[in-house]
């Protein structure tokens, strides 16, 4: 037991354990893996190009290159099918709950009372799949600060707008 | 009392004037020094070039003047319906707008020549990083207060009768010179001398060629007497890093922390302390996100702890809105904690300690890159590498490691939760629930094992981890932390 607490029973405090969280949609998973084929190339992108203008690199440099690009990009399109299915939120009357990770297991909350704004983005590609993300800002800075991406555009807007309106109580 | 009209737009004090010319001179002069250094070691170079240098420096001097005073001219500044409203610049205008309820603090500042001059800056820091900070360099001490009081106390402006009563003050602290030469001697000694000794390397190595030259013979000799392992050349070159160290940390302290005072005035701090740059904060205790306050041996023997009370702020300006004391007795501490934290005293503390596993995953963090990084070292001596190895490195931190996850640990009462952590020494930071920004449960495959979780509870100034407590534990903490923040009407700030 956490400790003892005459006014308020902690075994009757709402439990984030027992709760049904919902998953972010499994489209995500194309932009998931577009994503780390553009991280993976922007790295690489000077060697990729040093050993194409540069006739002295030796071949077995070039094919040890293009196995490993080859290797993350299959090894991420794996991963983020496994990845993807811990992605999952959940929306209750007075916070939002977003849990990721699959061997580092987080779940982030944060009280509706503690938000300062919230915004949907939306990218050109995620545009086409009809996705979005939320992002929602605290004073807490960058690790207050709570993304979630891969959600129907609806969706998105709907929470928006859930959430907005509770705001509007607390001012 | 002389009541301002700040509704209508008002320049600075004239005085300000000569402030902002010896500010751009500063700017500009670090940024010329090298140069003007190498023209006047460089042989002929000055005798040969005077007309030049010397017309150079006058035409810089004039621009600056010249700056200056149409940057004086074009800085207004007023309280316009509950907005802070700044007006600056005289080629690209600007104007900043600050709403009263958005400013964080307002503390006044005076360095060497506001000192002499008898004004003192005023800057404004807002809770958004979005808005730069913004300042007034020169205002008379009473006109200082008369727009603190207006920005910081805006909403009891109709009752200002009530800040008449400075005799209801009550100087919490007050530290004498002899104090602060107990401060210094209790301060990390040896940090202080290597950043010492750091940065007269570093001047070292961007003068050589000047300095080689004009003392070749010393560091001949120098040099040859390092040649010849010589105990007793060891020992005074240790000797006189201690006492460079200790003189250092005691000119630090001084320079920062002189004539400190804290008082505790009705809604909050102010704190006047600094030699050339004094410095004077005020603020409201509710705005106080957390407090922390840590202790070593040496500090204990003297009855010393610093305390630290950090403001809600933006990622960039963290250090600029904490209130620093480096050192109080521990009921002075205790008055403070519970000025701040009301509750405090009638509160009952449960405590809960960190997982023996905390320190193995750090001592296996630890043990891994070394061993790795040992196996490419060339091969120097065997013995001689795995004795430094050993007594160097690997036993200190593992006595660090085993330390700190010894004395990691967490005690929660209804209102407040206090985290206690160090090695050698210890902090102890403490937070009231309903400041808390959001929560995070870390659990890693590893940590489920066995059963653990880790908390991570983000404040308006800062985020602070709960690692490796049980997993039934950290779930009850995180729901009965959501549970605090949703249900208090407390606002955070």
């Amino acid at each position: 037991m956490l400790f003892k607490n005459e006014s308020i029973d902690i075994n009757s405090l709402p439990s984030i354990d027992l709760e049904k969280f919902t998953p972010i949609e499994k489209r995500y998973r194309i932009i998931m893996v577009i994503n780390s084929i553009i991280s993976a190339t922007i790295i690489t992108i000077p060697i990729i190009l040093v050993s194409i203008f540069n006739a002295e690199v030796p071949l077995y440099v070039r094919y040890a290159l293009s196995a490993v690009l080859l290797t993350y990009i299959i090894f991420n399109i794996f991963w983020s099918r496994i990845s993807i299915q811990y992605k999952s939120y959940l929306l209750r009357s007075n916070d939002i709950l977003f849990k990721k990770g699959v061997i580092w297991k987080k779940t982030t909350a944060i009280p509706f009372n503690r938000i300062q704004h919230v915004e949907v983005k939306q990218s050109a590609i995620a545009k086409q799949l009809n996705l979005s993300k939320i992002v929602i800002f605290t004073a807490g800075g960058n690790t207050g600060d709570l993304a979630i991406s891969g959600l129907n555009d609806q969706t998105a807007n709907k929470i928006r707008e859930f959430i907005m309106g509770k705001l509007k109580d607390y001012v | 009392m002389y009541k301002a009209d700040l509704s209508t737009p008002r320049r600075q004090n004239l005085l300000g004037l000569i402030v902002l010319l010896a500010n751009s001179i500063r700017k500009i002069g670090w940024n010329i020094l090298p140069l003007l250094i190498y023209a006047l070691i460089k042989e002929d170079f000055y005798a040969n070039n005077k007309l030049l240098i010397i017309s150079a420096i006058c035409v810089i001097l004039i621009l600056l003047v010249i700056h200056s005073i149409l940057f004086y001219l074009n800085f207004l500044f007023s309280i316009e319906n509950n907005d802070f409203v700044l007006r600056r610049g005289y080629i690209n205008k600007k104007t900043i707008r600050i709403p009263l309820d958005k400013i964080q603090t307002v503390n006044t500042k005076q360095n060497l020549l506001q000192q002499i001059l008898n004004v003192v800056s005023l800057e404004v820091d807002t809770a958004g990083s979005s808005v730069k900070e913004v300042s007034i360099t020169a205002l008379r001490r009473a006109e200082a207060d008369i727009i603190k009081r207006a920005l910081i106390e805006h909403k009891n402006e109709n009752t200002d009768e009530t800040d008449e009563k400075t005799t209801d003050k009550n100087n919490l602290i007050k530290l004498s010179p002899s104090d602060l030469i107990k401060i210094a001697f209790s301060e990390n000694i040896l940090k202080t001398g290597l950043l010492v000794m750091l940065t007269i390397y570093s001047v070292y190595s961007q003068y050589r060629e000047y300095i080689n030259r004009y003392f070749a013979r010393e560091i001949n000799d120098f040099e040859n007497q390092l040649n010849t392992i010589n105990y007793t050349a060891i020992a005074i070159l240790l000797v006189l890093f201690i006492v460079l160290s200790i003189v250092a940390t005691i000119i630090k302290t001084f320079i920062i922390y002189y004539d400190l005072s804290l008082i505790k005035t009705e809604k909050g701090f102010e704190l006047k302390c600094g030699l050339l740059n004094r410095k004077n904060n005020i603020v409201p205790k509710h705005k106080i996100q957390l407090l922390k306050y840590s202790f070593n041996p040496i500090k204990k023997l003297f009855d010393i702890v610093s305390v630290t009370m950090k403001q809600a702020s933006p990622n960039d300006v963290k250090e600029k809105q904490s209130l620093k004391i480096p050192g109080c007795s521990n009921r002075i501490n205790n008055s403070v904690i519970e000025y701040i934290f009301e509750s405090y005293s009638n509160s009952h503390f449960t405590t809960h300690f960190t997982a023996k596993y905390y320190f193995i995953r750090n001592w296996i963090w630890l043990s891994f890159p070394v061993a790795i990084a040992i196996q490419f070292l060339p091969e120097i001596s065997q013995y001689t590498l795995a004795f430094i190895g050993i007594f160097g490195w690997f036993i200190p931190c593992t006595i660090a490691i085993w330390l700190s996850s010894k004395k990691r640990n967490f005690s929660i009462s209804d209102d407040i939760i206090s985290i206690q952590s160090g090695s050698s020494g210890t902090t102890i930071t403490l937070i009231e629930l309903h400041k808390i920004q959001s929560v995070k449960y870390r659990q890693s495959v590893f940590q489920k094992r066995r059963k653990l979780a880790s908390i991570k509870v983000v404040t308006a100034s800062e985020s602070i981890s709960i690692p490796f407590i049980d997993q039934q534990i950290a779930s009850e903490l995180y729901n009965y932390i959501l549970y605090k923040i949703e249900s208090s009407n407390k606002n955070w700030m």
